[in-house]
């Protein structure tokens, strides 16, 4: 099918494109959701404004503590770029993991947390992280958690992401990123368990981050539970503690693709393999 | 209206578009450059990619306007202007495409992937081209090529990095023939019967245009100032159409009309299908409905408009009233008589009863050791070829003449249906088909809608045209094999049948569009598969339901080798046997040939025992069990499905007549040497992926003693070709080939007896050679046999062609001038191929994901007119069953509501999911057809349906589960095994 009729503006600079927007814009980033939604007729729009022709929304900072990746920051960009693997690899690999090269050639990181599908792996990663949105409007600018912005109505009608923060990874941290997808060329995850840990120098557990996908109406993470999982022995016991908990959380649903009893053994049994993976290259970046 | 500059291929192109044009329909309808396809419009198929600044991009999912300025490459800029490059040369030489349709989109695809890694391996690759979807190769040959190309890129990479590399042997122009790829193929045991241009794998002659992007599928045909149709769809599965508002639509720019049910019956003749079958009900189905819909996604009005776009939008303003009724979708309510009607003029949604006896089963049943109950239900898949449906027709009102161009498998059955539908003498209406991007069963009949615009275009005398958009097609073209099977069997306790009891069902869908038997009444006949059983009953039913109409689908009789396959595990489950031995005691071996099934059919020439031990002394079976036994101990769900099946081809008339449908299984050629000596055949063939084009110029050289690359083809025009049954059912190479080859026969006949007057036949009698005169044609030449070989004679084709037309007083006394054969052939009512199909399989219990590990099949396919391209249609065949066992079906809501309407949710297999597949031949030749010809290309579905199937049923033993109903999604199996503990085996 063919979108219905819009009009379309392209503004050159982030002040001319708050100068312009109206109620009722749509955003137009990499297109690969609403581009889709729009032939499909399931959306429409008075206006598409075009925001890749903006050069303050690609920019790619890595500072000592934080890396801040402007919102058009490609899919393909944040898998491939040796600054982004180095300063948070988990989120290179999880991008690695969207959709498929021509979908990352044009998707993007803005794009990709403002349409907050539940499954999609970017948005895990900033809840991950604690990563921060900077957004702005014609009369506003406002920074707010990723994870805030991951629910219904959580953007402003005028509102723009404008860049992501997140705390840059130490060489210590271990990490894991595990998915298990839909078969077929849409191959879009169903569950996504990701993870970093530090050990201490008595190989206990020092630092625990854990996040998941698809298993609840928005991503969640371990946040403060982690707590009682700091300071022990990274054993199975331990794996299935940090299950346990990641699974007390979950609150998915059952549809087309898989139950929710499905999607609730998934994150047993990703969280296994992740915690796994991170544990391994903690020791190895301990040694 | 923008005016854009897009430089694509090097080329500038100024543009004016709309701000909503798509990239895809700017390269396509404004620059002209049609190599781009659009399979999906959502991103999921790739079909559409194309590189940006040297970056792939979906061009579906890209506005025109976005790629102002921009650097665009699309498949026709790959290679310069003559040629191909090494990565499409790749694909030809492992016959890495069929229909074509998808194949610009990978070659974009992996052109960008090899650019960044040049030494990619084999899996990197299959993940690289794992979001194109492909539906005819089952991505071996794909892969194979890919994996070619990437070893060409990275010698080429090497020796430019290195300045004494010694000259590699691959390259631009490359001669490496070594095969690639993980295909173990050779010939086992007896060669093909004939050699030359038959049995040989040569490259596809088809293969150039749809590599460089030039082919001409229905949508690329240029035909200016054509109108777009778009279709007004139900939302209800069931309801009574009140009213109809078009005038919402009156006033918009570009709109011409819009028109209805009512309109299309002023025009047309309704579809009646009632053949004279027993127990058949006569059903009709008008043009388009007037008074209810049956489904979600029935056509209930047509908007004609200067583009697509246009259309859509008052598409999307055209008011129907609807009165929603209870739709009826659960075939145990029908059967009860308590669901709602879904034809009124009928009183059941039973719309067909059989009631089958041979032999004597009841004192079979009453004497058995024991009876063995077995269960097996298919979902609805839809056949999803690459291409949807599509036409455009042209009214030609001074001639008063039709000019449908379609991609029907049938040209002339599909021109003698328009134009009775249409009310016009047969002549006045010309099918074209040219390229066409797969079908597997989908392009059979005329369609409404394919019907509803050759009826514009001549209501309105302008050029109209229609493009399917992958939504109508995932939801309204037309949907297979939702069949089901209960089954008793009766053995001894040594596991021998002693007769079966199958009650088959079939959930038809919303109208009758075929006979509502003509696929279960295949699954009953060949359900005897190879095994001896005399004392068979069956009964027969099929229901309407608000669903999409079924069809036939690449093998529709495929759930047969599922229930009897099942049905041999089953026994062996119940009795403590081993499959293996089951079939030993059960299958019919050559020495009992010929062998007529308890259904009346006549099996000979078949080896399904030789197949059945080859696969198995091939794969190392007891090593296998061995392997299964310990990795059980280990965790490791490891299983081996065994599949033997017996493949019913060709359909010649009598096979119709015997089923009681009017109609003809004949096939026509002609073949014709002008007077330059150039050969041309045609046949009444029309191809969609099968490479055609190729096999009849392989039989037709191999007639008439030519080399295939002088005999032009010409397939698909109903003004060219002779009147012939077109593609279905596997017949093809013997119906088509068969013609071709006794076609350019007789015309070597004629050939011969103008060079007997030209060279003398002083060659020796009975030496071997044509016409037992010593003379024969060899590679376009006259030769004569000499000391049990050929010497040539100096006179080539091309001088008895220019005797024959414009020397004829040379002739022998009487001959007609010119050199045309034209001929029409009957093939026998049916030839069977069979084959035995292992697969192995590891079940992960926790995700419910299936691995295949392993892939085998040993088949008999008698002669090969081309190995490859019958190996290319195994791998489509068993990637096409497998997609069924584990992904693919059509599923709806408790309100009729169609789930999945998009490639997001019917989910082809991508290469990521594809086995790879060893292919050994053991070729039988058919003593029934010319050149020793059996039909293929449907085997491979029927075997992996029951191969996969039993394979995971096999792994999953230890968990006591065995799975009845398909798919075998990932999900499901977990949610099945969730809960269960798996036995420990036993030492
Ligand atoms: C075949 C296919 C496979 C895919 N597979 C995956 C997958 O596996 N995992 C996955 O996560 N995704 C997948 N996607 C979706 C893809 O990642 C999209 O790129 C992403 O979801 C949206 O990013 P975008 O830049 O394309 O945004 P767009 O499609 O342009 O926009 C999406 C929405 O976000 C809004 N928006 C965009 N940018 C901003 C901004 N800066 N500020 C405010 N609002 C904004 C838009 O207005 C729109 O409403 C797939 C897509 C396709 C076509
Ligand atoms: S991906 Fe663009 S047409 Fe399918
Ligand atoms: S060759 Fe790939 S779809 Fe036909």
């Amino acid at each position: 099918m063919k979108p219905a009729p819009f009009d379309y503006a392209r503004p050159r600079h982030l002040a001319e494109l708050l100068g312009t927007l109206v109620d009722g814009d749509v955003l137009l980033a990499g297109g690969q959701s609403l581009l889709a939604d729009l032939n499909e007729r399931k959306r429409s729009s008075r206006r598409l404004v075009d925001i890749n022709g903006i050069g303050a929304l690609q920019r790619l900072d890595v500072g000592p503590d934080s890396v801040v990746l402007g919102a058009l920051t490609r899919h393909q960009t944040l898998a491939d770029s040796p600054e982004v693997r180095a300063a948070v690899p988990v989120l290179s690999c999880a991008a690695a993991r969207v959709g498929h090269a021509a979908v990352r050639t044009r998707g993007t990181l803005g794009g990709s947390i403002a349409n907050a599908d539940p499954a999609a792996e970017l948005p895990g990663i900033g809840v991950l992280l604690g990563a921060s949105a900077q957004l702005r409007s014609p009369d506003s600018s406002r920074r707010v958690d990723v994870e805030e912005l991951l629910h219904p109505r959580a953007i402003g009608e005028q509102e723009v992401i404008v860049a992501i923060e997140l705390p840059r990874m130490t060489s210590r941290d271990g990490w894991g990123f595990r998915e298990v997808s839909r078969p077929g060329a849409y191959a879009f995850a169903l569950v996504t368990v990701a993870a970093t840990l530090r050990l201490a120098v008595d190989g206990t557990v020092s630092a625990l981050r854990a996040a998941v996908t698809g298993a609840a109406p928005a991503p969640y993470a371990l946040g403060d539970a982690a707590g009682e999982l700091i300071g022990r022995e990274p054993d199975q016991e331990w794996f299935g503690a940090v299950a346990d908990l990641l699974v007390g959380r979950a609150d998915p649903v059952t549809d087309l693709y898989a139950s929710a009893a499905y999607r609730r053994r998934l994150i047993r049994h990703l969280t296994h393999e992740v915690l796994a993976d991170a544990l391994q290259r903690a020791r190895e970046a301990m040694s | 209206m923008t005016g854009v500059e897009i430089n694509v291929n090097g080329r500038q192109y100024g543009l004016e578009v709309e701000p909503r044009t798509l990239l895809s329909d700017a390269l396509r309808d404004g620059c002209g450059l049609t190599g781009t396809h659009v399979g999906c419009e959502h991103g999921v198929c790739g079909a559409c990619t194309v590189l940006i600044e040297g970056r792939p991009v979906r061009s579906c999912l890209m506005l025109a306007v976005q790629a102002d300025g921009q650097d665009v490459t699309t498949v026709e800029g790959l290679a310069g202007p003559d040629g191909l490059n090494p990565l499409q040369e790749a694909f030809r030489a492992e016959h890495g495409l069929q229909c074509g349709f998808c194949t610009p989109g990978i070659l974009v695809t992996l052109t960008a992937h090899l650019a960044d890694h040049p030494d990619a391996t084999e899996a990197e690759l299959r993940h690289a081209v794992s979001g194109n979807l492909c539906r005819c190769t089952g991505y071996q040959n794909v892969i194979a090529a890919a994996v070619r190309a990437a070893r060409s890129a990275s010698a080429r990479s090497a020796s430019a990095q290195s300045d004494e590399t010694e000259p590699t042997a691959t390259g631009p122009g490359e001669t490496s023939t070594a095969p690639t790829g993980p295909t173990a193929t050779g010939p086992v045991g007896i060669e093909p019967a004939t050699t030359g241009p038959l049995g040989t794998a040569i490259t596809r002659r088809e293969d150039h245009r749809l590599l460089s992007g030039t082919a001409t599928f229905v949508d690329d045909i240029a035909l200016p100032g054509a109108l777009h149709a778009h279709f007004v769809r139900s939302p209800h599965a069931h309801a009574s159409i009140v009213t109809i508002d078009t005038s919402t639509t009156r006033g918009i720019q570009g709109v011409v009309g819009v028109f209805t049910g009512a309109d299309l019956a002023a025009w047309t003749v309704p579809l009646r299908v009632a053949p004279p079958i027993d127990g058949l009900v006569p059903l009709e189905t008008e043009s388009l409905p007037t008074a209810k819909v049956r489904f979600v996604g029935d056509p209930v009005a047509v908007v004609v408009a200067d583009s697509r776009y246009t259309a859509e939008d008052a598409a999307a303003l055209v008011r129907v009233e609807y009165e929603v009724l209870q739709p009826a979708l659960d075939l145990a309510a029908s059967l009860e008589g308590r669901a709602p009607l879904v034809d009124e003029t009928v009183d059941s949604n039973v719309v067909f009863r059989e009631h089958f006896s041979a032999g004597d089963a009841a004192t079979a049943f009453a004497g058995a050791h024991r009876v063995v109950r077995t269960r097996f239900s298919h979902q609805r898949m839809t056949h999803a070829p690459m291409e949807t449906r599509g036409c455009a027709a042209v009214w030609d009102a001074g001639r008063a003449e039709l000019t449908m161009y379609t991609g029907t498998q049938v040209p002339h059955p599909y021109r003698t249906q328009l134009a009775a539908r249409l009310r016009l003498a047969e002549h006045q209406v010309r099918v074209i088909v040219q390229d066409v991007g797969g079908s597997f069963g989908q392009k059979l009949i005329v369609h409404r809608e394919e019907l509803a615009v050759a009826a514009l275009a001549r209501h309105l005398d302008r050029p109209v045209r229609w493009r399917e958009d992958r939504i109508e097609n995932l939801t309204a073209a037309l949907s297979a094999r939702e069949d089901s099977a209960e089954v008793e069997t009766a053995v001894t306790a040594d596991g021998r049948i002693l007769a079966v009891r199958a009650r088959l069902t079939s959930d038809f869908g919303a109208y009758a569009l075929f006979p509502a038997n003509y696929m279960l009444r295949v699954v009953a006949m060949m359900l005897p598969n190879a095994y001896r059983l005399a004392d068979y009953e069956y009964d027969m039913t099929v229901v309407l339901s608000n669903k999409i109409p079924a069809s036939p689908m690449r093998a529709p009789m495929a759930i047969c080798t599922w229930v009897t396959e099942g049905t041999i595990d089953a026994i062996a489950r119940d009795l403590g046997l081993d499959p293996v031995e089951v079939r030993e005691r059960n299958m019919l071996r050559e020495s009992e040939l010929p062998y007529v099934t308890a259904v009346g059919e006549t099996y000979e020439d078949i080896t399904p025992y030789r197949t059945y031990r080859t696969a198995l002394d091939a794969y190392g079976y007891a090593e296998f069990r061995r392997r299964q036994h310990a990795d059980r101990k280990a965790g490791i769900y490891r299983g081996l499905g065994i599949a033997c099946l017996v493949e019913p081809t060709t359909y010649g008339s009598a096979f119709y007549r015997s089923a009681g449908i009017p109609g003809s299984g004949h096939e026509s050629a002609w073949v014709r040497i002008d007077p330059s000596g150039a050969v041309v055949a045609s046949v009444g063939i029309a191809p969609a992926g099968q490479g055609h084009e190729t096999t009849i110029a392989q039989a037709v050289a191999a007639g008439l003693g030519v080399r295939p690359e002088d005999v032009a083809v010409r397939l698909g025009d109903t003004e060219v070709a002779p009147y012939g049954m077109g593609t279905r059912g596997a017949r093809s190479g013997t119906a088509g080939g068969g013609a071709a080859l006794l076609a350019a026969q007789r015309l070597k006949d004629k050939v011969l007896a103008i060079a007997r007057e030209q060279v003398g036949t002083s060659g020796a009698p009975g030496s071997g050679a044509a016409d037992g005169s010593g003379l024969d044609v060899r590679d376009g030449e006259i030769v004569r046999a000499k000391d049990g070989g050929h010497v040539g004679t100096g006179v080539a084709l091309a001088d008895i062609a220019r005797t024959a037309y414009l020397d004829p007083l040379s002739l022998p006394p009487g001959m007609e001038p010119g050199l045309v054969a034209h001929l029409a052939y009957d093939p026998p009512p049916m030839t069977y191929s069979n084959a035995a199909h292992l697969c192995e399989v590891v079940v992960d219990p926790v995700t419910g994901q299936v691995r295949i590990e392993r892939y085998l099949v040993a088949e008999d396919a008698g002669t090969m007119i081309n190995p490859k391209v019958v190996e290319g249609q195994i791998h489509g065949a068993v990637m096409l069953g497998t997609g069924g066992v584990l992904y693919e079906g059509v599923s709806y809501d408790a309100e009729g509501n169609n789930l999945t309407p998009t490639f997001r949710d019917y989910v082809l297999p991508s290469a990521q999911e594809a086995p790879r597949i060893e292919v050994l031949h053991c070729g039988t030749p058919s003593s029934r057809t010319p050149g020793g010809m059996k039909g293929m290309s449907e085997g491979g579905v029927m075997g992996s349906i029951a191969a996969v199937t039993a394979a995971i049923n096999d792994a999953i033993a230890p968990f006591g589960l065995v799975m009845e109903d398909l798919p075998i999604t990932a999900p499901r199996l977990s949610d099945l095994l969730a809960g269960r503990t798996a036995a420990l085996p036993t030492e």
